[in-house]
C-alpha cells in the first residue's frame, strides 16, 4: 500500500485545491465592478437576452416552467438584476453579466408591474 | 493572485478580476446561446469520448474485442487522443464551474455535482502519475480502478448537469 502513497496524495491535494478555488469563486460577478446600473438597461434588448438565456426556465411568456413565473411578480430592475449576479435557488449566478445583465433587468422590471 | 491575497479578499472581488465573467460570457455567447448551453454541450463531448476511453481501455487490457475490433496499437493512440480532447473539452467547463460559480449547494442535484467535481481533476492527475511512474510498480488495478473512478465521475457531472439541462430547460445550443 506504500506505492500507492504518490497518487492518494496527489488525489487529495488536487481535490481540495479544486474544492478551495471553488469555494473562492475569484471571477463570481457578485463583485460590484461586474454589474451594470439596473437603470441603465434597454427591454428591448432584455427581450432578446431573456428568450435566449432566461426562458428555457421561466418560459418563453415568464408564467414560469422550472423556475418560477415572473409575470406579475412585483419584482423591480434593480431587484432583478441582483438575482442575476448572485444567483437564487438551483439557478446559477452570472448567466448574464454587465449590460446583457442590465438589459434583461429591464425587461423583466416591464414583465413584474 | 499575490495582490489579491495581500490586499483581501475585498480587493479580490472587486477589481478587474470580475469583468473576466464578462469576457468569458461574451466569448462563449459568439457560439452558444448562453453559458450553460456551452458547459452542456462541452460536457457531453467530454462524456462520449470518456466512452471510447472505457471501450479502448478494456480492448488494451484485452477485453471487449468483439465489441472493439482494433488492434492494440490503434486502440492505444485512440485512447489517448480521445482522454487529449476531452480533458481539453472539461477546461472551459471547469473554468465557470470553479472560478465563476464556485461550490453551491442548493438542492440535492447541485450538492452531488459540485462533490463530483472537485474530485474530476484529482482522480485524473492521480491516474496520469500512476501511467508516467509505470517502474514504480503499483498494483495490476490501480490503473483501471482510477480510470473506471474517472469515467464514473464524469457521468455523475455529466447526470447532474447536462441531462438535467436538456431535459428540464432546453436541447438546443
Amino acid at each position: 500500500m506504500r506505492r500507492l502513497r504518490a497518487p492518494v496524495a496527489l488525489l487529495v491535494v488536487v481535490t481540495l485545491a479544486t474544492f478551495g478555488l471553488a469555494k473562492w469563486h475569484p471571477f463570481s460577478p457578485s463583485a460590484p465592478a461586474a454589474t451594470s446600473p439596473a437603470g441603465s438597461g434597454d427591454p428591448t434588448r432584455g427581450a432578446r437576452v431573456f428568450a435566449s438565456t432566461c426562458a428555457g426556465c421561466h418560459g418563453a411568456d415568464a408564467q414560469g416552467k422550472v423556475g418560477p413565473a415572473l409575470r406579475g411578480s412585483g419584482l423591480t430592475a434593480e431587484e432583478v438584476a441582483a438575482v442575476v449576479a448572485s444567483g437564487r435557488g438551483v439557478m446559477p449566478a452570472g448567466l448574464v453579466s454587465g449590460q446583457q445583465a442590465a438589459d434583461v433587468a429591464a425587461y423583466v422590471a416591464t414583465l413584474s408591474q | 493572485m499575490l495582490v489579491a491575497r495581500r490586499a483581501g479578499p475585498v480587493y479580490a472581488r472587486t477589481v478587474p478580476l470580475a469583468d473576466v465573467n464578462s469576457a468569458y460570457t461574451d466569448l462563449v455567447e459568439t457560439v452558444f446561446s448562453s453559458t450553460i448551453a456551452a458547459k452542456a454541450w462541452l460536457a457531453t463531448g467530454a462524456v462520449v469520448l470518456a466512452i471510447a476511453q472505457v471501450l479502448t481501455a478494456s480492448r488494451m487490457w484485452g477485453r471487449l474485442r468483439r465489441v472493439v475490433p482494433l488492434r492494440f496499437e490503434t486502440a492505444k493512440r485512440v485512447h489517448r487522443w480521445s482522454g487529449r480532447v476531452a480533458v481539453l473539452l472539461t477546461l472551459p467547463v471547469f473554468f465557470h464551474c470553479v472560478t465563476i460559480l464556485g461550490f453551491r449547494t442548493p438542492d440535492l442535484r447541485v450538492t452531488v455535482h459540485a462533490i463530483a467535481g472537485s474530485f474530476v481533476y484529482g482522480v485524473l492527475a492521480a491516474k496520469l502519475l500512476v501511467i508516467r511512474r509505470k517502474s514504480r510498480n503499483f498494483p495490476p488495478w490501480t490503473l483501471p480502478i482510477l480510470g473506471g473512478s474517472l469515467a464514473a465521475v464524469l457521468a455523475t457531472l455529466w447526470l447532474t448537469s447536462a441531462l438535467w439541462y436538456f431535459t428540464n430547460v432546453r436541447f438546443g445550443f
